[in-house]
């Protein structure tokens, strides 16, 4: 179950015969539940481009992706295999038999792969939260009612129940923003990605995103894919790392390691999360042992008791 | 999505047409348009045809790509070429061999049958094959006329003669040729000049109306915000398509009301940011101190080189032979 991509590339023509990669040899598998994997890399890096090939949005130049999900107790497979400029297509209930087409509509892979774009609040354009809350459920479903229950058992959720009627030009950036997103997971997808969400939010709007992705996350099961320049994120939230160079992947497994391994972390030009910033540099000034790679307060705050112990107040 | 809009981009190569003055770029090429629509001798047009195409040769710019600008109005001009030499009626018959070019086409029962037969197969290999969807066009036009012309079995509907005349093949020729020649001139035009060269040479030629109105520069910065922001917009468009194809917009297919709600799905949002960008960028370019109507300084002055003045002297002869060469009634 899950997403698999195997050595994807996706390539522009530049001139006669000569690409230029934009993502070049991925293999990745993604499962489709209690993942949180975070992306990052520099820009250019090839990240949104990744993503979008995930929901085939994009459509890749080489390479083979085959994404498992269940429908009405079902195992279906979306097969999208490229060479070249031909690409074939394929949905099969069992992986076995599958039979590829030129053109297949692969609508119900993106109600499975729900995909929020940066500045998410572009694309709202109803009269009404609910009924643009409601568009994405009312394409997947082609229900009205069932689309209506589900906007509004988001809008709870989201704690967006009382702006239901309102204009949605008429809200804040940080509410069009949450409106924007509970449109996408208005359709229930199993995988949720989202490129650079908390861009232009207050803290306090970027906690509550991340606290209510947390959740979907640890109770819903849901696999949580997000992009991110923001270390302190990729610190607290993230179980697992992907890390892209000029489109290929260079790193991918957990965060911990990810922060251990200088070279990764040089070359990729990153950094890392302020605490273990703060605690590098109180076991450097302190000399002291100290776990350094600790990516909340609550932890980082018992490391420290257990080493000063009680020697320190 | 930008592969598409061919006609009207800029192609950078260096080139001497390229390194041309933008505003004698622009006037030799409305000039010369005017001469154009004066001639009326196909060998006079072909002369100029030719020695516009000698010139494109020099751009550098590959030919397909003013192939590819003609591609665009290629159904227009076989309708209009195919209506002139049905319909037009004068002059004498032409001839081949000896023979009348008069044909008789029989609308039967059977033809009719056919005739339905082939529409639908038309729009169905629609659904399987794609390109060349004119010539697919062409050739099921064509293969309705044959099967009218050839398969008579069964009693007629009606009956009708198509002759040939001198007249409409010329006529035909005619326009074909003038818009050929149109087309390429104004390709050559914008693909060998920036936009915003194209803007500086457009109110370079206003510069001298300017007691008139004060507009003239206003105007000129209109034209070249509007066209620098036309790729930003069809990114902006491209990210929005996606964003709702996310959402479960399918683009390709749906019924009519399914249709209105995209195209609404994408106008929307397209007209709030270009709404925002155009407060974005008033408020930049006033914090830059611009002031609309002002005397402006530029950073590239325009200047006349020995090439432009030799351009102009060809304009100059170029029309005088029109106009010599129409008082003589040869063209």
């Amino acid at each position: 179950m899950g997403i698999n991509l195997s050595e994807v590339n996706l390539a522009y023509l530049k001139e006669k015969k000569q690409y230029k990669y934009a993502i070049k040899d991925i293999n990745l598998r993604i499962d489709n539940e209690d993942e949180f994997i975070a992306i990052v890399g520099h820009t250019g890096s090839g990240k949104s481009t990744l993503v979008q090939v995930l929901n085939n949005l994009l459509v890749p130049t080489f390479g083979h992706i085959s994404i498992n999900f269940r429908e009405n107790n079902n195992d279906v497979y979306y097969n999208i295999k490229a060479s070249g400029k031909k690409v074939k297509y394929a949905i099969s209930k069992d992986n076995i038999n599958v039979k590829y087409k030129a053109r297949v509509s692969l609508k119900a892979l993106r109600k499975h792969i729900g995909l929020v774009f940066q500045f998410p609040e572009y694309q709202i354009f109803e009269e009404t939260v609910l009924k643009d809350i409601m568009f994405g459920p009312k394409n997947f479903l082609r229900d009205e009612n069932k689309a209506k229950e589900e906007a509004i058992k988001i809008a709870e959720m989201m704690n967006i129940s009382d702006l239901l009627d309102k204009s949605p030009f008429m809200l804040s950036g940080g509410q069009m923003r949450k409106v924007a997103i509970a449109g996408i997971l208005a359709s229930k997808p199993e995988v949720l990605v989202l490129d650079e969400p908390t861009v232009g939010l207050d803290p306090i709007a970027k906690r509550d995103l991340l606290e209510f992705l947390k959740y979907l996350n640890e109770v819903e099961h849901k696999t949580i894919i997000i992009i991110t320049h923001d270390m302190d994120v990729v610190g607290e939230y993230a179980k697992r790392t992907i890390v892209l160079n000029k489109g290929c992947i260079m790193y991918d497994g957990s965060k911990d390691e990810m922060f251990k391994n200088d070279e990764v972390i040089k070359t990729c030009n990153l950094n890392y999360p302020n605490i273990v910033k703060i605690l590098a540099n109180l076991k450097k000034k302190l000399n002291i042992d100290l776990d350094i790679y600790k990516y909340n307060i609550d932890d980082a705050f018992k490391e420290l008791n257990r080493v000063l112990g009680d020697n320190h107040e | 999505m930008n592969d598409r809009i061919v006609f009207g981009q800029y192609i950078n190569k260096d080139s001497w047409i390229h390194r041309l003055d933008p505003r004698c770029k622009i006037i030799t090429l409305f000039l010369m348009m005017i001469g154009i629509f004066l001639i009326k001798n196909i060998y006079a047009l072909l002369i100029c045809l030719g020695f516009i195409l000698l010139v494109v040769l020099t751009t550098k710019i590959p030919l397909h790509k003013f192939l590819r600008s003609f591609k665009m109005i290629a159904m227009l001009l076989i309708f209009t070429a195919f209506f002139q030499i049905v319909f037009n009626t004068y002059g004498e018959i032409v001839k081949v061999n000896g023979y009348d070019l008069t044909y008789t086409f029989t609308l039967t029962y059977l033809n009719l049958g056919i005739g339905i037969l082939l529409i639908v197969l038309y729009f169905l290999l629609g659904k399987i094959f794609r390109k060349f969807r004119l010539i697919q066009f062409l050739i099921f036009v064509a293969l309705i006329f044959l099967s009218e012309a050839f398969i008579l079995i069964g009693p007629s509907i009606v009956s009708y003669t198509i002759s040939i005349h001198e007249n409409g093949l010329y006529t035909a020729l005619m326009v074909l040729l003038r818009v050929l020649n149109l087309i390429t001139l104004s390709a050559l035009l914008t693909f060998t000049t920036k936009p915003t060269d194209l803007n500086g040479g457009i109110e370079g030629i206003f510069k001298p109306f300017k007691f008139m109105r004060k507009g003239v520069s206003i105007f000129a910065m209109m034209m070249s915000i509007a066209l620098r922001f036309i790729p930003t917009l069809l990114n902006e468009t491209s990210k929005i398509l996606k964003a709702q194809a996310s959402r479960g917009v399918d683009f390709n297919d749906g019924s009519f009301k399914d249709k209105v709600m995209q195209i609404v799905s994408l106008l929307v949002p397209m007209f709030v940011i270009s709404y925002k960008k155009a407060e974005d960028l008033a408020n930049a370019m006033e914090a830059r101190g611009y002031i609309p109507g002002d005397e402006r300084t530029r950073i590239y002055e325009l200047k006349y080189h020995i090439s432009d003045i030799l351009v102009y002297i060809f304009l100059v002869l170029f029309l005088a032979a029109i106009i010599v060469l129409k008082i003589g009634g040869i063209v």
